[in-house]
């Protein structure tokens, strides 16, 4: 299982409109403590080639992120991805991890965790890839 | 419904019969495929695609850029003794390989042995990572390691240097392609290796019997489709569905360009072969890689993949998922050249021993336990991916008439 350090998020502050949908295209993940909407660029991700994830992050109440991992696999084969994505932060809880690479058709699935103080959360959603 | 006869309907229900007759006839080698099936079978192709070109090579698809890689790639004189240049091993006669388990490099003169097959070259320019295990993240940075390989051309920057300034023609060829030779060493030696990249990019393997049977199937014209061998229709059944063989051998160059274990014993003389580990290593040391200053790429984005590359406990033992086009000219298989037989590589997979690989690897190899016949109908399928024409007797590719090629000899 390898993480992904999207890096330090300083008390997260959650606001009203990163919690509704960024666009088309985004899926809604949810965990007891917040939402995630993520993308991929480009939809729907291609096999062998590097695609992005574009995702908004906010708090559903008082919850804080210290650390966000970005990570996916392939759970009937366990394995991983042969890349570690780069996470770049791009304010308001806006984050854009380069480098993901799905080397294999199937199903996948993306995996986020999220750090707080009262521990770890996560976020994951399947994909099936063609 | 109910067809009734009558003179004057006869001629024509027989006409149709016999249409119909002629169809069967025509389509009884073609088996139903289901369209799950037949669009695991489209992602094989089209082929040939068009190679893109490469950012890092400033000269890529430069047409007397090609020329000269052409001339350089079969010129002896880059190793210093003049004994062996690319197309030593790299025959254009046998699909860009050489057809030995293992090259023979400088081996005969007690210099010491290669331990892995060598690569054919065919469809390269379509590739992501270079060589069994990857070390490699472009086909010009590739070229330099059998260039200064101690078992290979032992060859070096001044020596390639020396060659390009002091032949003239070929001077005069890098002169027009990439400026006066007049430069350091080690940037003269990264052109010629940009000159034979883009000459290596230029070979596209040939459209097959497999690639008419694909095409045919998706325009729906049955009747074409129904001349590929039902053998080999039965064998590509078994490849995209129960075999899971399409996972790594994907898309339209049948490989997913990445790498795996399966099973194939990575030990050497006085070692191991760790694979990927030691490719992901040996890429990340490199001076030539995308990352470093001889890239021509402007773009950062151009250089991700090899960022972004991770190192894990599993590349050890996993070697390059080679693509299958022209497989059947390209024996013997597998990074060791261990298997000499197509057949051998379908036993190989029938009877995968489990034992041999990692606990953490991948979940989609198993033994397929192959009935006799289903060995044959996947031989017989992977056989309908090599072209059927004649051996390419020289390179041949660049067809470019330079001003500095030498007068013909009267």
């Amino acid at each position: 299982m390898r993480g992904i350090l999207a890096g330090l998020l300083l008390a997260l502050a959650a606001s009203a409109v990163a919690c509704e949908s960024p666009g088309a295209g985004y899926a809604r993940l949810e965990s007891p403590g917040f939402v995630l909407w993520m993308a991929t660029q480009p939809a729907p991700p291609p096999v062998g080639a590097e695609f992005a994830v574009d995702a908004v992050l906010c708090a559903k109440g008082q919850a804080q992120a210290e650390a966000v991992r970005f990570d996916a696999w392939m759970p009937t084969h366990r394995h991983g991805m042969n890349s570690r994505p780069s996470v770049t932060a791009r304010g308001d809880g806006r984050w854009r991890a380069d480098g993901y690479l799905f080397h294999m058709p199937g199903r996948w699935q993306f995996k986020f965790e999220i750090d707080t103080p009262d521990g770890r959360e996560r976020l994951t959603r399947d994909i099936e890839i063609e | 419904m109910t067809l009734r006869s009558s003179n004057r309907s006869t001629p024509r229900l027989i006409a149709l019969g016999l249409a119909a007759l002629l169809a069967q006839g025509a389509l009884a080698g073609l088996l139903e495929f289901s369209p799950n099936e037949i669009r695991a079978i489209a992602r094989h192709g089209p082929w040939p695609p068009a190679v893109p070109r490469d950012p890092s090579n400033r000269v890529s698809g430069k047409a007397e850029a090609i020329a000269l890689g052409e001339r350089l790639f079969v010129d002896p004189r880059l190793s210093p003794d003049a004994s062996m240049a690319c197309a030593h091993c790299h025959r254009p006669a046998q699909s860009w390989t050489d057809g030995r388990r293992l090259p023979l490099g400088r081996a005969n003169r007690g210099q010491g042995t290669l331990v892995r097959n060598t690569p054919t070259l065919s469809n390269a320019g379509l590739g992501r990572w270079f060589g069994w295990g990857g070390g490699s993240d472009t086909i010009w940075s590739f070229s330099l390691r059998p260039i200064g390989h101690p078992l290979e051309m032992a060859s070096s920057a001044a020596q390639i240097a020396r060659m390009l300034r002091g032949d003239v023609e070929l001077a005069c060829r890098y002169r027009r392609v990439f400026g006066d030779p007049d430069k350091p060493d080690d940037i003269v030696l990264v052109d010629a290796a940009k000159a034979i990249a883009a000459f290596v990019e230029m070979l596209v393997s040939p459209r097959t019997p497999f690639d008419a049977f694909r095409d045919a199937l998706l325009r729906g014209d049955r009747a074409a489709a129904a001349r590929y061998p039902p053998a080999a229709q039965r064998g590509l059944r078994l490849f995209v569905g129960e075999g899971n063989c399409a996972v790594c051998h994907f898309g339209p160059t049948f490989t997913n360009g990445e790498f795996a274990d399966i099973g194939v014993p990575f030990f050497v003389p006085g070692g191991v072969d760790r694979g990927r580990y030691a490719g992901i290593e040996r890429l990340r040391a490199d001076p030539y890689n995308l990352l470093g200053r001889y890239s021509d790429a402007a773009d950062p984005a151009v250089a991700s993949r090899t960022r972004h590359v991770a190192l894990q406990p599993r590349n050890f033992g996993e070697f390059k998922v080679p693509g299958l086009r022209n497989v059947a000219k390209t024996a013997p298989y597998m990074h060791d050249g261990s298997l000499a037989t197509l057949r051998d590589v379908v036993k190989h997979y029938s009877e995968l021993n489990e034992d041999r690989l990692h606990t953490e690897g991948e979940r989609i190899l198993r033994p397929l336990h192959l009935t006799p016949q289903a060995a044959v109908d996947l031989q017989a399928f992977l056989e309908s991916l090599s072209d059927d024409g004649p051996p390419v007797a020289s390179a041949g590719v660049s067809g470019v008439t330079s001003p500095c090629a030498s007068p013909p000899a009267r």
